[in-house]
């Protein structure tokens, strides 16, 4: 399947493309913000 | 205030885990705002993604893609095939354009506010408050970072989500609820008339707070309702703010605009948890190096995986991954047996019974059976617990057996229901009430109402 990139990657969307890749993105947090979402996410019961 | 007097405009209201049998029936007469859009508009239950989970849910709506093309399967994915657990999915993990990013490429402006999957915020052409995953307002919460003082200024504090949630001062987690929901519509409000915009999205995660927490409270079908309890009315009070903040945030929109009311998935009540792992421990196929010493997640457990054959995690809804040779570290089961484990296990999976001897009705699903396309690290099976009655408890050493109705595992009053809610009103939108409206139809018609074509591989329907 034809999949394009984001305006902000420079991509369209009718550009063939990489396959997604897995989504870890370790730079999205810090160890402590990790902590504090997952913590939230926990006590509401998304986590287990 | 909107870009352009002449050019078409687009409303999305979320709400998150907006039930169909609360907004359309229960509450349906306490909520006048809401039913007249539906009387002037196109309406009914929502399909919502396999599965029906908020950042899956919200990415595909807003895309018209599949968890499985999308490679997002949960708050969490595994990022490889070892061992080492799970990591969030953010705003990054996104690499297909969202209705905002087609109508920036057509010039057109946007205003996001907390919809979910925008942490980190991106460059946008609008602007963007970012949604519940961000940390804290310590982090860069906006697009541009400029906007974040603004919203600090004029929310008086900007609430990300609720916090404290297994606190047993309910008083307090409910007026959080209220007061967040309140917060987010005057903030759409200040957005709506303070900014130039085509498109307009703001995602309030109340309703899902509200009945992970107070389900049981307002439905006599939850095995722990308890008549004339002091919370039995806080619902239905909510819904009622909730339609009053609906309608101050309607008088602001210029007349022409289209509004789209929609909801990630909807709720039903939560009759216990199912300890996977202890499951899979007690079958055989999950060995342990040592026992747990008390609650444990998975993740941390002393697993011996050379004696491993798959393993779970726990929330919503049970995830299993095999344990497969030449694909995990210490994978036992060989490649070529893998299809003929999986799918023993799966109709193990299916014939669970439930605490009292009785069928669970387990659905297993196969990602690849689900998806046109499984990107990313799927899980092997996924596991909805008697239809989503039961939420999955990854967790080891409860000691309360296979079944828990406690609540040290996170609030047990509602999970999650496969259909949300749709309400479209504006040109072209009508037709009254709806059986088969998808998830996958909001992103098509959102752009049709933008006059944005559709992006490539997209699903759905235009609605409009």
């Amino acid at each position: 399947m034809s999949r394009g990139g984001t305006p902000a990657d420079g991509g369209r969307p009718d550009e063939p493309a990489e396959p997604v890749p897995p989504v870890a993105d370790e730079e999205a947090y810090s160890v402590e913000e990790e902590d504090e979402v997952a913590a939230r996410l926990e006590a509401l019961g998304y986590l287990d | 205030m909107a870009s352009s007097a002449t050019a078409s405009r687009a409303v999305l209201i979320g709400l998150d885990c907006g039930t169909p049998e609360l907004l359309f029936e229960r509450y349906a007469d306490d909520m006048p705002t809401l039913s007249d859009l539906r009387r002037r508009g196109v309406w009914g239950p929502l399909k919502s993604t396999e599965p029906p989970l908020s950042i899956p849910a919200w990415l595909s709506m807003l895309s018209g893609l599949t968890p499985g093309e999308l490679g997002v399967y949960g708050f969490r994915n595994r990022t490889d095939h070892g061992y080492g657990g799970l990591a969030f999915a953010t705003s990054r993990s996104v690499r297909v354009p969202r209705v905002w990013d087609l109508a920036g490429q057509a010039g057109r402006e946007s205003v996001l506010v907390g919809v979910p999957g925008t942490y980190p915020p991106s460059a946008v052409r609008g602007c963007m408050v970012s949604c519940f995953m961000t940390p804290s307002t310590d982090a860069q919460f906006t697009f541009p970072a400029a906007l974040g003082e603004e919203v600090q200024r004029v929310t008086g504090g900007y609430t990300i989500d609720v916090t404290g949630f297994r606190s047993d001062d309910k008083a307090r987690v409910a007026q959080q609820v209220f007061d967040m929901t309140e917060q987010r519509f005057a903030l759409a409000r200040h957005l709506a008339t303070t900014r130039e915009w085509d498109f307009l999205a703001v995602v309030d995660m109340g309703p899902d707070r509200l009945h992970h927490g107070f389900w049981r409270h307002c439905d006599p079908s939850h095995p722990r309702h308890r008549p004339g309890d002091p919370y039995e009315h806080l619902v239905r009070d909510y819904y009622r703010a909730l339609d009053r903040h609906l309608a101050g945030f309607l008088e602001v929109l210029p007349d022409a605009a289209a509004v789209v009311v929609a909801s990630d998935h909807g709720a039903r009540p939560m009759m216990g948890g199912f300890c996977l792992n202890e499951w899979l421990v007690r079958e055989g196929l999950l060995r342990l190096a040592a026992p747990p010493a008390g609650p444990t997640p998975i993740a941390r457990a002393r697993v011996d995986w050379s004696g491993t054959t798959a393993w779970g995690d726990g929330g919503f809804y049970g995830r299993v991954f095999l344990n497969v040779e030449g694909r995990e570290p210490q994978g036992t089961v060989p490649a070529r047996d893998y299809a003929r484990v999986r799918e023993q296990l799966a109709g193990k999976l299916e014939a669970l019974a439930d605490h009292q001897g009785r069928p669970m009705g387990n659905r297993v699903l196969y990602p690849e059976a689900l998806y046109p396309e499984v990107q990313g690290l799927a899980p092997d099976l996924i596991v909805y617990f008697g239809g989503l009655a039961w939420r999955a408890v990854g967790s080891l050493g409860l000691g309360q057996g296979l079944y828990t109705f406690e609540n040290d595992t996170g609030p047990d009053d509602a999970n999650h229901s496969e259909h949300g809610v749709l309400v479209a009103a504006g040109d072209g939108l009508g037709g009254g009430r709806r059986e088969d409206l998808s998830i996958y139809d909001v992103a098509p018609t959102l752009q049709s109402l933008l006059g944005l074509g559709r992006s490539a591989g997209q699903r759905g329907r235009e609605l409009a």
